[in-house]
């Protein structure tokens, strides 16, 4: 494995980038004198990003497909959102038909 | 102060932020877990989980790292994980504080205390839903590395209890309401479209990005 330098090295900076990346964009919107119209681009850019993140995650591991159990899991809980029950309930609803599918063989 | 701006919040939604921070913990266990199984010592996996706080970059970091890569280049790999990050701190300027508090309000920006805070209907309620679940996340991902490289093996894997479906499950339930808008809607599903087809041939991170072009689909 790498040398203890190259490893600190390497943690300062994915954690300083990281956080720049996050203040640097916090900043930078204060800065700009939005219109109406470029604020509701910014807060569809947001929800489609978070869109493509739920999606990637619920679809692939990796470079791969996630299986069945994950993507009818997620599913579900969808529907369950959809039908306006507490997200309590569309949180436990994904975790328990995920992991019972899996229990019964499902992958 | 912070009580009188949480309480602002529905109970369903202060459960929701729990349950979710309580998640992550357990992903956190096995992150810890899968460390010291690579055979890092516990300061590495801890200091990415306090320092850089983005669980997915995290995984990749040690990932490349133990399968003999340069840290420096699996630094750079986590940087586009993270890039989304920019266009998050964009979004949610206003619940990350003023001053020096900025500082660490824009360091628990991520996927779940963006959405969780762009979800609320009130400017207090906002703010409050991004504090309670960024200081959550930020507080349970320690731990459960701490937790993991102490007893992680005699835990359950997080994918044998589902967990791996909750994630995308909240932000899913979190961006429905905003997907009503038509316009909304066919700017995500054109660029969730474009970021899937991608997976499988950019290197992890980029297809994210890649889903802002679907901001180009519609003008208004």
């Amino acid at each position: 494995m790498a040398n203890v330098a190259l490893i600190i090295g390497g943690i300062a900076i994915l954690s300083a980038g990281t956080w720049l990346m996050r203040f640097g964009g916090a900043k930078l919107g204060n800065k700009l004198a939005l219109s109406e119209r470029s604020q509701a681009l910014l807060a569809d850019a947001a929800t489609t990003l978070l869109f493509a993140v739920a999606l990637a995650a619920t679809l692939y591991e990796g470079e791969h497909f996630a299986g069945m159990a994950r993507v009818l899991g997620v599913t579900f809980a969808l529907f369950l959102a959809w039908r306006k029950l507490p997200l309590i309930v569309v949180i436990i609803a994904a975790a328990v038909v995920t992991a019972l599918l899996r229990l019964a063989g499902v992958q | 102060m912070f009580r009188h701006h949480f309480s602002s919040l529905k109970s369903d939604t202060i459960k929701a932020i729990f349950l979710v921070c309580l998640a992550v913990g357990v992903v956190g266990v096995s992150y810890g877990s899968l460390a010291m199984a690579y055979g890092f010592p516990l300061w590495v996996p801890l200091s990415l989980s306090v320092l850089v706080l983005a669980g997915a970059s995290e995984f990749m970091f040690i990932g490349i790292v133990a399968s003999g890569g340069n840290p420096l280049a699996a630094a750079v790999a986590g940087l586009l994980v993270n890039a989304r990050h920019l266009p998050f701190g964009v979004t949610v300027r206003e619940l990350v504080g003023t001053g020096a508090a900025s500082f660490f309000g824009c360091h628990i920006m991520n996927d779940e205390s963006v959405v969780f805070g762009l979800s609320q209907p009130t400017a207090p309620q906002r703010k409050a839903a991004y504090w309670l679940c960024g200081m959550g996340v930020a507080l349970l991902w320690p731990l459960g590395v701490l937790l993991g490289a102490g007893i992680g093996k005699l835990l359950p894997a997080p994918e044998t209890i589902g967990l791996d479906a909750v994630f995308p499950a909240i932000l899913l339930a979190l961006v429905l309401p905003a997907l009503k808008k038509k316009t909304t809607l066919i700017r995500a599903s054109s660029g969730a479209a474009l970021s899937l087809a991608a997976v499988p041939f950019a290197p992890v991170g980029l297809p994210v990005l890649i889903a802002l072009l679907g901001l180009l689909t519609r003008k208004k």
